[in-house]
């Protein structure tokens, strides 16, 4: 099955070569049973890379040990789902597993637009395909997950080994959570490539008008959408693992992952200036390229070694071929770009200095400032190393006190944008809409702080929470009151059919409360607490309003680890509420540890208990708690959010219920409506 | 709820479709807004009420709080105040860790102020041992960047803006009116254009 797998990918690769070549040369012929074939061709590699995948997947399933990568990462006794895991553990099977989900994307397009826009698909098969084919590049030569464990023997020959069990999966790793949050982030950055490929093919076929932000648009919301849920899973599976009471430490390779969500963020944000008034087109088509190139940046950065990085399990001397790549990538699109540029011309005109178009440029300007700061801090221990000569640390405080600042003028222009108009606000409307909400903002900030709440920060966020909140939600009942009084039906009947009538925009609301929710949850970070004791069974120790009470103690054995487990119990007011286990397990295979971290969890705070061992010093077990304010706030926003996407990302439904009116007068109150009733259309995109 | 006062070209703007909202607010619906408001500020109110009861921003000591801003070089990428250690036999500080906390301890025990204690650390290991760099000499490009970033950026938007608004616009074309039926068949058309997306 390794000759299998090996052979499949070397076969993709030479595909795609025909695939990549092949499609050039249909464009410059526009030969359509070459377009075909190479089309065909580009299928084709996708489904060599399935095979190649499921090859590796069934050689961790079997235990096949006389593969290094599997001896590396898995073990006879690791559970199926997490032997499927191991895959994208290490560096050659997480660039196949890249492939892989790319290769969904390509078939995807490919087979979708099969027949369709003959003017534009051949370019974006060659630019899909021509990505596929650098990671193939990997895949068979720089870091193929098929490498046989071998040794020489005595007569000189090479001869192959088969070990009796592997080394087994890092035990950070064996969360139910990894399971799905790398293919969920890798979908996010595999997916931006789509956009990228249509930008990219737009402007070298020079096709005309906004039909390829149209086409993207949707591939567009998926990568981002998988990129955000991506992240917040990483920081789930951080905060539920990793046992330090946090979710968040901008480590280089979260970071990786936030730049091309950011950029991507104001994509979705900026594509509407174009498809609305064919505006910022230069500027659109370099920020897709941005978010692509910010995707595979970030692969470099997290598997080069170039940032120290606690993902230490993917680094390797990989980097120059990521450099070559990016450095490929900037030059096609500067060239593209340079001779293509009059076909990006626009007749851009602004009315207003308040409109909905000023507030994206200023949205985009943040967000793009955001990234900038994340991108420095991140490299900035580079720099200082070969500028100065000093190596420096750049951790969370430095990051905070950046970003900070920045995150809640975003909140603020979250709460703004949607609300202006296009072309011009008036001062009154500005009054009218945003007036009410921002007084309300206010009073509630006052409140908090009269109560004793302080940190300018976290007043800001509340303060400004409650006024995108409020934004928002006046926005759903304008609109919804409007269809009610027409239709007659009730307010929550008038939401629904607002927002299916225009998904686009009232999904983009559901998304900015959403981050709102987010905000809310981060904001707590600034009254976390915690407390480190000793405590043999018997013992107690409080945090806030809990008490803890080690009950027992008791150890297992399980097939793939030991456990130690502690029980304890949690009393609040002298009630008692819930009893926590937390745990601590040892991998044999690899000699390493990992927390099972018990987590009491509600709206207002989590109780998060880790056992952290015995101490080193007096064998007395020892318990580590943290009470994190308003946590789940933030898992909730992300739900949220995905609400959102998904609501934005469905078909305008059409206004039937004002055509039926209007074809129909209603029997209820005929007298009222003589004449039809003119048709409301809220269809389009906002 | 009319938006807008102004429009160059109607034909562009889509914000028409928020005058439709107008439509004349009754004394119970005021009323209904004004005790749904009060309702989100008390929910508000209450949601960040707990944070008061406890007092702000608090590690198990001095040290503990001074230790976040050094970092802990065992690997782990966290500070010496948090660092647990994952994977370790141990989840709790490492002895690297520890160390830095027990130096600490012994520098409040002398009286030394926060300040002199970070500095003795920078002496001693190195600007790499502050989980922030300070905010001096080069380390100055690091806190300016983004702040530059913005202000170009600003500025670019700006000059943006000026421009777009002073840009001749292309007349109208003089013609026959456009019917509500043949921008309604126009819509269809393009409707049906784009099915395919």
């Amino acid at each position: 099955m390794d000759l299998f797998g090996s052979f499949a990918l070397l076969l993709a690769f030479l595909c795609g070569l025909y695939a990549f070549g092949g499609g050039i040369a249909a464009i410059v012929t526009r030969r359509p049973l070459l377009i075909k074939s190479a089309r065909n061709a580009g299928m084709a590699v996708c489904v060599l890379i399935w095979l190649g995948f499921g090859s590796l997947a069934y050689l961790f399933q079997t235990d096949n040990f006389s593969m290094a990568y599997v001896v590396e990462h898995s073990n006879r006794t690791l559970p199926a789902f997490f032997k499927f895991a191991a895959i994208w553990a290490g560096q050659q099977g997480s660039l196949l597993f890249w492939s892989f989900l790319l290769s969904i994307y390509v078939f995807s397009v490919l087979f979708a637009y099969r027949g369709k826009h003959p003017e534009l698909m051949p370019y974006v098969g060659v630019v899909m395909v021509g990505v596929q084919l650098f990671f193939l590049t990997l895949n068979n030569f720089i870091a193929s997950p098929f490498g046989i464990l071998g040794s020489t023997a005595p007569s000189g020959a090479m001869q192959w080994i088969m070990r009796g069990d592997g080394n087994g999966l890092n035990p950070l790793l064996q969360y139910p959570e990894m399971v799905i949050h790398p293919p969920i982030l890798y979908s996010g950055y595999t997916g931006f490539t789509v956009p990228f490929a249509f930008a990219l093919a737009a402007l070298l076929g020079r096709y005309p008008g906004e039909k390829w932000i149209h086409l993207s648009r949707r591939w567009t919301m998926i990568a981002w959408g998988f990129q955000g849920v991506g992240i917040l899973l990483g920081a789930h599976w951080a905060y539920a693992v990793l046992g330090w009471g946090g979710y968040w430490m901008w480590d280089p390779v979260e970071n990786a992952s936030l730049m091309p969500w950011l950029t991507g963020t104001a994509f979705l944000h900026s594509v509407m200036m174009q498809e609305k008034r064919g505006m910022m087109r230069v500027w659109n088509v370099w920020l897709v390229f941005i978010t692509f190139l910010l995707t595979i940046f970030g692969t470099f950065l997290t598997r080069s070694g170039v940032v120290n990085s606690v993902h230490a399990f993917a680094q390797s001397s990989i980097g120059p071929w990521f450099l070559s790549f990016i450095g490929l990538a900037v030059l096609v699109c500067l060239v593209s770009y340079w001779r293509n540029r009059d076909y990006l011309r626009s007749d851009n005109t602004l009315d207003s200095l308040v409109s909905r178009e000023s507030s994206f440029l200023f949205n985009n300007l943040i967000l793009l400032v955001a990234c900038v700061a994340v991108i420095s801090g991140t490299l900035f221990p580079v720099l200082s190393e070969w500028v100065r000569g000093t190596k420096i640390s750049v951790g969370v405080p430095f990051f905070n006190t950046i970003n900070l600042p920045i995150a809640l003028f975003l909140l603020f222009l979250t709460g703004v944008g949607p609300l202006l108009a296009w072309c011009k606000t008036s001062m009154a409307s500005l009054r009218k809409n945003f007036g009410g909400p921002l007084l309300i903002g206010i009073v509630a900030g006052v409140i908090a702080m009269a109560l004793g709440l302080r940190g300018f920060y976290v007043v800001t966020c509340l303060i400004l929470s409650v006024f995108v909140t409020l934004t928002i939600l006046l926005e759903f009942y304008r609109g919804a009151r409007v269809i009610a009084s027409r239709a007659n039906s009730n307010i929550f009947s008038g939401v629904a059919q607002l927002t299916m009538r225009n998904t686009r925009r009232y999904g983009g609301y559901v998304v900015h409360f959403g981050i709102v929710l987010i905000f809310i949850g981060i904001s707590g970070t600034a009254f976390n607490q915690d407390k480190q004791s000793e405590l043999p069974p018997g013992a107690q120790m409080t945090i806030g309003p809990y008490r803890l009470t080690h009950q027992t103690f008791d150890s297992t054995d399980v097939a793939n680890y030991k456990s130690e487990r502690a029980t304890i119990a949690v009393d609040r007011n002298g009630k008692q509420i819930i009893m926590l286990y937390p745990e601590k397990r040892f991998y044999p295979s690899n000699q390493e540890s990992g927390t099972m971290v018990a987590i009491y969890s509600t709206l207002k705070e989590d109780l998060y208990v880790v056992y952290a061992g015995h101490s080193p010093e007096t064998n007395q077990p020892v318990i580590h708690a943290y009470l994190n304010p308003l946590v789940k706030w933030i898992w909730l926003g992300g739900a949220v959010m995905v609400l959102g996407t998904l609501l934005a990302m469905l078909p305008n439904r059409q206004p039937m219920l004002a055509l039926r009116t209007a074809a129909e007068p209603s029997r209820a109150a005929p007298a009222l409506s003589p004449s039809p009733a003119p048709v409301q259309h809220y269809d389009g995109h906002d | 709820m009319a938006m807008i006062d102004h429009c160059a070209n109607p034909l562009q703007c889509h914000s028409e479709a928020r005058d439709t909202h107008s439509v004349v607010r009754s004394p119970l619906a005021r009323r209904g807004i004004c005790f749904f408001l009060f309702a989100l500020i008390l929910a508000v109110a209450f949601s960040v009420a707990p944070l008061f009861a406890q007092a702000p921003v608090q590690g198990t000591d001095r040290a503990q709080k001074l230790g976040k801003e050094l970092m802990c070089t065992c690997g782990c990428g966290d500070t010496a105040g948090s660092c647990s250690h994952p994977g370790a036999a141990f989840s709790g500080p490492c002895e690297v860790a520890k160390a830095r906390l027990k130096e600490m301890n012994e520098r409040i025990g002398r009286g030394e102020s926060d300040s002199a204690i970070l500095q003795a650390f920078v002496q001693e290991y190195g600007e790499a041992a502050l989980a922030a760099p300070p905010a001096r000499g080069f380390n100055w490009f690091a806190y300016t960047f983004p702040a530059v970033a913005f202000a170009i950026g600003l500025a670019l938007v700006i000059m943006i803006i000026r421009q777009w608004r002073h840009r001749p616009r292309v007349a109208t074309a003089a013609g026959p009116a456009v019917s509500a039926e043949m921008l309604e068949n126009a819509r269809r058309q393009i409707e049906r254009e784009v099915q395919d997306d």
